[in-house]
């Protein structure tokens, strides 16, 4: 019993289209970085269906390599958050003015 | 594709062979890495920057040797290139990582900032820098820019003190994960499209397949299907945001101004080098078939209307900046552009309009841009933006700084006799050389030229700025009254040295850029297909 692929890649694209929305209306920054995690998702069921339709390992293989960049972005990126709280007191990306022409 | 010989299980000896610049330059930043944790007592860090710096002279050479080799082969089974290309982008990004690690021995120290780390970050970053530009496969593609980036966006921030330091990062972060997020779905649309992620085998498909192109009547492939199409532009878009093309480019600014000088010259030359050969590998292997170059929906015209636009607004924002790093930001958007110009050409007219531009132009941009940010960090002071007037009176009280400015602001200007001068030649040659070789529309590409230099002659304006404040005002505020480190006099000194002696003698240099990028581009499938005997590979993977 299986299902049309097609219905994953509508969910991935729905992913992704989520995350974007996110990252460009949010203002908190860490719910920035999980909207931008949600477009990795995204991304990541694409690949998967791909492989399966096309019945190789390419995709899946990809997909690991994602969630491990995913992972190291993670890091880098809730350190520099932290950075910033220390400096602003403040997590609103709106109040990351102190750089301006 | 060439016949399937063998199946060579696990990794070949010349696998690593080809990734040895790469691996060198690795170990030296875990080298430095361990050696700051043992680090003891008063003493600065500049040995570990030197160690960086001899770590990174290793690594060039060896690039320089395989280079000598006039060999190319794929390794990992066609995930990497070892070719002439990949070596001589692993060069210049080494030539920039080189100079910033000997400005930053200089700069950091005066900002209460002297951590290894700094050195160590730059190492990785040049690892990804050359896995982008050794790239054969869209993953590995993927995947140098993502170590690439991560160890940029820390550099970003490596003033934990300062507030700017910490903004900078974090709207390079932002912008630079969602640029790779959007990277990554164009790859997935095209490995759904063509069933692999190889360049050379998606090139392929790109020429013939219907499942890519759209046929005519007759049977010409007149555009590209929407959905290779989609993830064409995603990828296109993503390599824009880290290459800063106007529409894409509103990081840059803040990022460079907040970030630390040495790390600002840094991802304005090095991580642009890594952009640019990411982006010809995609262009030139990849996105190589007809329709996909030329078409309404292909890459030449979303490159011509983004080259357009980046040269002229980047000029023209760069005009009415007061801040001298956002100047800079600015004129290195505008470079981008600029750079953008062979491409165009290539793609129009084919590879006889190849010239060895992009190469050439970026040794000459990282040259008079990592050493203007070389001077404006010994200028700098505890976090405060420069401007015009803090350069007034220099050429009084620092002669050997200020003409050295000069020489990179006539270069970043173009105007001989220095490197930028040949190279802003070669980039508008290409496009003038290419009108006339292809067969319609070249009146386009001969406009896009006369825009172009009208352009950089508007820039002359803000670069001559500099010079006309450093020479003709009087001084009116207390300057640095540190002394220039020794370390970062012998980085402004090559660089100025290097762009008047490429501008006098530029021939050398041209035909080895020329050489890079023919060893890329000259094979139609790609270097994999004049692999040497008893190293060939299955294509693996996709089929």
């Amino acid at each position: 019993m299986s299902v049309d692929p097609s219905l994953y890649l509508i969910v991935s694209g729905l992913l992704f289209a989520v995350g974007l929305v996110g990252v460009l209306v949010r203002r908190n920054v860490l719910v920035v970085l999980m909207s931008i995690e949600i477009m990795l998702n995204g991304s990541n069921l694409a690949f998967i269906t791909f492989s399966r339709v096309h019945r190789g390992l390419d995709g899946q293989v990809v997909a690991f390599f994602v969630i491990a960049v995913a992972a190291a972005e993670a890091a880098v990126g809730l350190a520099i958050v932290i950075n910033v709280f220390r400096h602003f007191r403040s997590t609103n990306v709106d109040e990351l003015k102190a750089l301006k022409d | 594709m060439m016949p399937a010989m063998e199946i060579a299980a696990g990794v070949g000896r010349f696998d690593l062979h080809g990734l040895t610049p790469g691996m060198i330059i690795t170990g030296f930043g875990l080298l430095v890495l361990l050696l700051e944790i043992f680090h003891r007592g008063r003493g600065g860090r500049a040995y570990l920057g030197g160690i960086a710096v001899f770590g990174l002279v290793l690594g060039g050479m060896w690039a320089y040797l395989l280079w000598n080799q006039r060999f190319s082969w794929s390794l990992f089974r066609m995930m990497a290139y070892q070719d002439g290309f990949g070596q001589a982008f692993t060069a210049i990004v080494v030539m920039a990582a080189i100079l910033t690690c000997l400005l930053a021995t200089d700069y950091l120290p005066r900002h209460q900032s002297d951590r290894g780390e700094f050195y160590a970050l730059i190492l990785f970053a040049v690892t990804g820098m050359i896995l982008v530009a050794v790239a054969a496969d869209l993953v590995t593609l993927f995947l140098g820019i993502e170590t690439m980036s991560l160890a940029v966006y820390v550099l970003a921030g490596f003033f934990r003190h300062s507030r700017h330091s910490a903004e900078a990062s974090l709207k390079y972060l932002i912008l630079g994960a969602l640029s790779t997020a959007i990277m990554l779905y164009g790859i997935a649309l095209l490995y759904g499209v063509t069933k692999t992620t190889h360049l050379a085998s998606i090139g392929q498909l790109f020429q013939e397949s219907p499942a890519i192109c759209r046929f005519n009547a007759e049977g010409f492939a007149v555009g590209l299907q929407p959905l290779p199409l989609i993830g064409m532009v995603m990828i296109l878009v993503s390599m824009g945001f880290k290459i800063a093309l106007v529409p894409f480019h509103m990081w840059a600014p803040d990022v460079y101004d907040g970030s630390p000088t040495p790390a600002a010259g840094f991802m304005a030359t090095a991580v642009k080098v890594a952009g640019f050969a990411g982006l010809l590998r995609l262009l030139m292997i990849a996105f190589v078939g007809w329709p996909a170059r030329i078409s309404s929906t292909g890459w030449v015209p979303i490159l011509f209307v983004l080259a357009l636009v980046t040269i002229i607004l980047g000029n023209a924002a760069a005009i009415v900046q007061n801040k001298l790093k956002r100047m800079l930001a600015y004129s290195s958007i505008a470079h981008a552009g600029y750079l953008l110009l062979p491409l165009i050409a290539a793609g129009y007219a084919g590879h006889q309009a190849f010239n060895g531009a992009v190469p050439y132009y970026l040794v000459a941009y990282t040259l008079a841009t990592l050493g203007a940010f070389g001077v404006l960090g010994y200028l700098e002071k505890q976090d405060q933006a420069l401007t015009y007037d803090d350069l007034d009176g220099l050429g009084k009280r620092h002669p050997w700084v200020a003409a050295s400015m000069t020489i990179f602001m006539i270069s970043a200007a173009g105007i001989p006799p220095t490197a930028g001068f040949f190279a802003k030649f070669l980039a508008f040659k290409a496009v003038i050389d290419a009108a006339g070789i292809g067969q319609f529309g070249g009146v386009y590409l001969v406009v896009l030229a006369a825009l172009g230099i009208l352009a950089s002659v508007a820039g002359v304006y803000y670069y001559l700025r500099v010079v006309v404040h450093m020479y003709m005002r009087e001084q009116h505020q207390q300057g640095p009254s540190f002394l220039l480190g020794r370390a970062a006099a012998v980085a402004i000194a090559l660089c100025a040295f290097g762009s008047v002696a490429l501008g006098i003698l530029p021939n050398r240099l041209a035909t080895l850029s020329y050489i890079s990028t023919i060893e890329m581009a000259d094979t139609p499938e790609g270097p994999e297909a004049i692999v040497p005997a008893g190293m060939a590979r299955t294509t693996g993977g996709g089929d």
